[in-house]
């Protein structure tokens, strides 16, 4: 066989061993269009490389030019192709160019069977034949069809085509493929465009050898393709490898959640679906099958709780994002169990909210053994009390024989008046009226001490704190004032109610300001102030505070103050701010003692706020 | 030197009782002034008048204790009359070996509390 014979021949099938290895990936993979028309590609570059060796061998001028006729549907499908695998593998050029591209080659293919014997020649007259690679192979002599210029036309913005897309994956930054791809592409779109008219417009005496920059392309093209290839299946590995990792990883989630006992759940608010594992379920008594919604879920919730709870998600959703919630449940058996809860909310791009994942465990244990520490503590508190009784009853004397005192030294002043001849009636009656108020101050007294004695728990509701300020400090403005102390008031504006038993919270505020009022009497009267005021503290306080003008507390008594039965006052129990303390930390709050930077004393409390449904 | 009339001088924290005290001894013809405090009575005491002084025991800051002692050491050494709220028996003992001249019940009746006035007519 002869070397061209043998050299097209294996470019030839080379080429579709090429195609068919291309084709059948995109059988797998219908997507991969790259594949489909390098396939074409290839397979009209052997079929073109037949019909040159064919035209290298023709015996007549009529063989030759019927040869490279059905060549022509070749070169149209190739060209075609090209374009296309450019557009889809580069993912770049202009779509008018390749319309223009597609149009021209088929205007081509058109004149090729319209007009002369093909497209390159009107009439092919005779057989010429030269050395070619050390044999002899026919070359055509005859007139040129004009029409071939549409064809050159077609290749020449063939390789406009390609350099463009080239350039733009160039510039994008995808510099191997517009090298490896765009380059060699353009590069024997450029050899095989020059070539051809040459041949055929007869300036040059040789055979066409378009296969040979055919197969270079193919090669250029198959090497990326191949890369690509290798790339996906090694990407495929990874896949596998991660997705092992990510089932690893889940397990060891799992092992955790289960050992902690955690429930886990979450709500998809786009779709309105609740997903929850096994746990979670069990926590809250749903059985595995049973469709969850959120208004079934609200309703295992104890219907204490269950509005707190839906303020906590609403203002998750409108806050950061995060909660911490503690609940109790009731199973539909009757059961009840304290529920102890943290999630997060996630947003989308616009901060919607989109999703709400939870856990939740079940802390029943511990909340019943807080409860009972609190039972204790109550107990306690209560048997101190009553030890108290003691030097309460001793304290009760003194105090009820102040009043008892007063009644009885007016008493007889009324009589002493009423023995003279024309009594001095309107003084008459201020007694008796001061009668009447000092009985009322000792039945007070006596009120006060059953109350302190008598278990009492506390009533808790929202209290406005001006409201508050504003009665304790009416309470003892008169007495405050005969003793020349001003009481200043200073409570800021819009300032969340907070929870408590007002006639507690009267009790540690009346306390704090009498004591205030009692230790400014030594400061000069010029000075004489008792300052109320209040602020937020964080979020969830509020902190009220009682500062006086007074001496301070000397710093060796600091420490003490709130111990019982301290006291500095010669008739005092010491019971005040021990009684006070206990009473704030029963509201959740502080009580503590300061001295202030510019002098005097300062009392400060905090009491949580309220927990209140926020108006929508 | 001028005649002066001896005054009796009320001290209690207790403003009540203030009141009705200071009426009873008026009703029975006593000049009387009143104090809220030791210290409000010292600043206030004219180091010539007589009289005497009738003091709560247990009063805030300075204890009528403390009232006795200044009133002894002062220019006018008046006699003082002990009022207690409870019978505190250690406060009074220190009260009458301090000099007071007796220490009453403020609720103590009105016989005993006129007779403990007879004293007013050694001065």
């Amino acid at each position: 066989m002869s070397p061209i014979t043998i050299l097209w021949s294996m470019n030839a099938s080379a080429c579709l061993t090429l195609a068919e290895i291309n084709f059948l990936f995109w059988c797998r993979n219908r997507k991969a269009w790259a594949n489909l028309l390098f396939f074409v590609t290839a397979t009209s570059t052997a079929a073109f490389a037949f019909c040159e060796l064919w035209m290298m061998q023709a015996h007549t001028p009529g063989e030759f030019a019927t040869v490279l006729k059905w060549g022509h549907v070749a070169v149209w499908s190739l060209v075609i192709s090209l374009v296309w695998f450019v557009w889809f593998y580069l993912k770049a050029g202009r779509l008018w160019l390749a319309w223009t591209v597609c149009g021209l080659r088929t205007l081509a293919l058109l004149l090729n069977f319209l007009t002369g014997q093909n497209l390159n020649y009107r009439e092919i007259i005779s057989l010429g034949h030269i050395r070619f690679l050390g044999e002899s192979v026919a070359i055509a002599e005859g007139v040129p069809n004009p029409w071939m210029i549409v064809g050159h036309l077609s290749l020449f913005v063939w390789l406009i085509f390609t350099a463009d897309a080239s350039v733009s994956a160039w510039r994008r930054g995808d510099r191997h493929r517009a090298l490896t791809v765009g380059g060699s592409l353009a590069f024997f779109a450029l050899i095989s465009s020059l070539q051809a008219p040459l041949v055929f417009w007869g300036f040059v005496r040789m055979p066409v050898t378009a296969t040979l920059f055919f197969t270079g392309m193919v090669v250029m093209m198959s090497y990326e393709l191949g890369l690509e290839m290798l790339r996906a299946s090694q990407l495929d590995n990874k896949l596998k490898e991660s997705e092992a990792g990510r089932h690893e990883i889940e397990e060891r989630m799992r092992l955790a959640v289960e050992g902690a006992e955690f429930g886990i759940w979450i709500r998809d608010l786009v779709q309105n679906k609740i997903w929850a594992t096994d746990k979670w379920r069990k926590l809250f008594g749903f059985p595995e099958t049973e469709r969850l919604e959120l208004d079934k879920i609200l309703k295992r919730i104890h219907s204490k709780d269950r509005d707190s709870f839906s303020s906590i998600l609403e203002k998750a959703a409108g806050g950061d994002g995060s909660y911490e919630a503690e609940y109790r449940v009731v199973l539909p058996s009757g059961e009840m169990r304290w529920i102890g809860s943290h999630g997060r909310v996630e947003f989308d791009g616009s901060g919607k909210p989109i999703l709400v994942r939870g856990v939740s465990h079940d802390i029943t244990v511990r909340k019943e053994a807080e409860q009972e520490t609190q039972n204790l503590r109550r107990d306690i508190a209560h048997v101190d009390r009553v030890s108290m009784m003691g030097q309460l009853a001793s304290a009760l004397a003194h105090e009820i024989n102040q009043p008892l005192g007063a009644i009885l030294r007016n008493a007889e002043a009324a009589e002493l008046y009423l023995e003279n001849a024309s009594p001095d009636l309107e003084e008459i009656r201020a007694i008796l009226a001061d009668i009447r108020k000092d009985d009322q101050r000792a039945g007070n007294v006596i009120d006060r001490m059953r109350a302190l004695l008598k278990r009492q728990n506390l009533d808790k509701r929202p209290v406005d704190v001006a409201e508050l300020v504003g009665e304790v400090v009416a309470l003892v403005g008169s007495d405050a004032a005969t003793r020349h102390v001003k009481l200043e008031v200073a409570v800021t504006d819009h300032l969340p109610r907070v929870r408590g038993d007002v006639v507690h919270l009267q009790q540690v505020l009346l306390n704090l300001i009498v004591n205030g009022v009692d230790a400014i009497e030594e400061t000069n009267p010029g000075n004489r102030r008792v300052s109320i005021t209040t602020s937020l503290d964080g979020p969830q306080m509020v902190e009220i505070a009682v500062s006086d003008s007074g001496p301070g507390i000397p710093a060796d008594k600091l420490a003490s103050i709130f111990d019982p039965f301290f006291t500095t006052k010669p008739n005092g129990m010491g019971m005040g701010l021990p009684i006070s303390r206990t009473i704030i930390e029963a509201h959740g709050g502080r009580l503590w003692a300061e001295n202030r930077p510019e002098g005097g004393a300062s009392f400060r409390f905090t009491l949580p706020v309220a927990e209140e449904a926020t108006p929508k | 030197m001028s005649e002066t009339v001896p005054i009796d001088y009320v001290v209690d924290d207790d403003a009540s009782f203030l009141t009705g005290i200071s009426r009873l001894l008026r009703a029975s013809g006593f000049s009387v002034t009143t104090h809220s405090s030791a210290q409000d009575f010292l600043t206030q005491l004219d180091p010539h008048t007589p009289g005497c002084v009738l003091a709560h025991l247990q009063m805030p800051r300075m204890t009528g204790l403390d009232l006795q002692s200044a009133i002894a050491r002062g220019v006018n050494p008046l006699p003082i009359l002990f009022l207690t709220g409870r019978g505190d028996i250690p406060s009074s003992v220190r009260a009458m070996r301090g000099g007071a001249e007796d220490s009453l019940q403020k609720t103590a009746r009105v016989i005993e509390f006129g007779s403990q006035r007879n004293w007013r007519s050694m001065v």
